[in-house]
């Protein structure tokens, strides 16, 4: 009796799910996995190198890695300030300034293409003074995809971090400062290298959300092989005249994808990972 | 595990509900309407959304649902199994593939288009004629290369003998003439009914005699719609004197071939 209640905790965790929760979830894993095993079903192994080499695919995949790395580092910039001042500074509005920050993540990337375009397009409210100031216009360009990467990968680096930050332990901040040390100081020797995991974590998941962007790249930066085509587009113009190498394109985005998840796997995923 | 609780049992039928919402658009006990799926080319967006409420003034139990797209990614989608009853495409070459394919029964034509310029309304470019698209500097969206308002648009520049490089090629003409409208950049190539479509938000270059080219509009019934007689009575009805108004008044231009 006194071991069976012991015990009781581990063994129902290990016992037969109920089968109300077994069925949906066999389901929703088949649901996931099947389209996956669709696309490998369905490429051409033997002709993938050779679809890869081609002029299309070579110039998308160069881009693509250029323009997500690109939005990756400006995400690192531009994100961990913001990702500290949101967990750290006391001001009115902070819980609205969160939201609003991480709103890209649900806005469909259309909605936000179009409004970079009316921020930044040639007659937007930034852009116009940009244009006629310096002769600056960003649409169609290499930079509007790394500018519509960088608004929806953003959030992610943001919330990665900014977690990681308001569940640090500021003790050895308050340590730091008693002793003397400078706010920078104390930043760059202790703060930093606590968040160091999520920072890498945060970079990376921006990384390949920049990957796979699509409708923010179509809308604000349009679609031209070799300068604003990236692999997503691609695969979407492929998949009408060229459809085993928007296959192939799509394999490769597979890979990286499940690369990423990899490298996160500690980090990131692992249960809890984000409150040690 | 004795079974769902009557909680159980309503929110696994309100699940239900909403699957069933969700897939189809409508549920609940069965009606007498029956739905024709027609799938057209970007081009006839606002012309088919008329004639569908025309149609269904007529025939009060059909439901129209549209989907206007590429052409090209239409019979794309048509051949990857897509619940399709009726297709309208904007050139002959995309139906005559499907049509190849066994994926639809012999077509007809029933409309025309011109292919042409748009500028914005202020023509940042100062844009006159064709010629002056090939100036440096100047933002040209055309239309991606396999749907048929860009291989009209290739065809046009081939001929010219002009080097005119585009900065985007859209995915459709809906696409190009957007970026025009919204003034992003200084010309499209798209059909008259854009710009008809667009009214005084832009501008029409028309392109030289003999450059512009022209595109027909086929319309087929795709083979294995469950409900062939409704698909006819559309077709019938694109034909009809009252679609033809609607056409003729978006810019569309009778067709001259019969069939094809």
């Amino acid at each position: 009796m006194t071991t069976a209640a012991t015990r009781s905790p581990r063994r129902s965790r290990r016992s037969k799910p109920p089968w109300v929760l077994a069925i949906p979830a066999i389901i929703a894993l088949a649901f996931l996995l099947i389209p996956l095993a669709g696309l490998l079903m369905a490429t051409p192994w033997t002709s993938v190198g050779e679809l890869l080499i081609d002029p299309v695919t070579q110039q998308a995949l160069r881009l693509s890695l250029a323009t997500s790395l690109l939005a990756a580092g400006c995400a690192l910039i531009l994100g961990v300030p913001l990702a500290w001042v949101l967990a750290r500074v006391q001001f009115p509005g902070r819980p609205l300034v969160r939201a609003l920050v991480l709103l890209p993540l649900v806005l469909p990337p259309v909605v936000g293409g179009t409004a970079l375009l009316t921020a930044l397009g040639r007659r937007g409210i930034v852009g116009a003074p940009l244009e006629s100031l310096f002769g600056i216009t960003l649409p169609f360009t290499p930079a509007a995809v790394v500018i519509a990467e960088t608004f929806v990968a953003l959030p992610f680096l943001v919330l990665s971090v900014e977690g990681a930050l308001r569940a640090m332990d500021t003790r050895y901040e308050e340590a730091a400062v008693t002793l003397g040390a400078s706010r920078m100081r104390v930043f760059w020797r202790i703060t930093v290298p606590l968040m160091a995991p999520a920072v890498v974590a945060g970079t990376t998941l921006a990384w390949a959300r920049a990957l796979g962007e699509f409708g923010a790249t179509i809308t604000f930066a349009g679609n031209f092989p070799g300068r604003t085509q990236t692999v997503p587009l691609a695969v979407y113009t492929l998949l009408e005249t060229n459809r085993e190498a928007a296959i192939a394109l799509s394999v490769v985005l597979l890979a990286v994808c499940v690369l990423v998840l990899v490298i996160l796997r500690e980090q990131w995923l692992r249960p809890g990972a984000l409150r040690s | 595990m004795a079974g769902l609780g009557r909680r159980g049992r309503i929110a696994t039928s309100s699940v239900l509900a909403l699957i069933c919402v969700a897939a189809t658009g409508s549920c609940g006990p069965a009606e007498s309407r029956s739905e024709l799926i027609v799938f057209a080319a970007a081009s006839l967006t606002n012309t088919f959304s008329d004639i569908e409420l025309a149609f269904e003034e007529v025939n009060p139990n059909v439901d129209v649902l549209m989907n206007f797209g590429p052409s090209s990614g239409l019979v794309s989608a048509l051949r990857d199994g897509a619940p399709v009853d009726v297709i309208a495409t904007a050139n002959t070459i995309t139906m005559q593939s499907a049509v190849a394919e066994k994926l639809v029964w012999e077509p007809v034509t029933f409309a025309g288009n011109r292919l042409t310029i748009a500028v914005p309304e202020d023509n940042p470019a100062a844009i006159d004629t064709m010629a002056d698209l090939a100036e440096p500097g100047v933002l040209v969206a055309m239309c991606q290369p396999q749907v048929p308002c860009g291989i009209a648009a290739a065809q046009a520049i081939a001929a010219s003998g002009l080097k005119i490089e585009p900065v985007t090629f859209e995915l459709d003409v809906r696409g190009v003439l957007s970026k025009v409208i919204l003034d992003e950049v200084d010309a499209g190539f798209v059909y008259a009914t854009d710009v008809v479509s667009a009214g005084s938000r832009v501008r029409e270059i028309s392109l030289p005699v003999g450059a512009a080219e022209v595109v027909n509009y086929p319309i087929a019934t795709v083979q294995g719609t469950t409900s062939p007689e409704v698909a006819q009575a559309f077709l019938d009805f694109v034909n009809s004197s009252l679609a033809r108004d609607l056409l003729r008044t978006a810019g569309f231009t009778t067709p001259t071939g019969v069939t094809t």
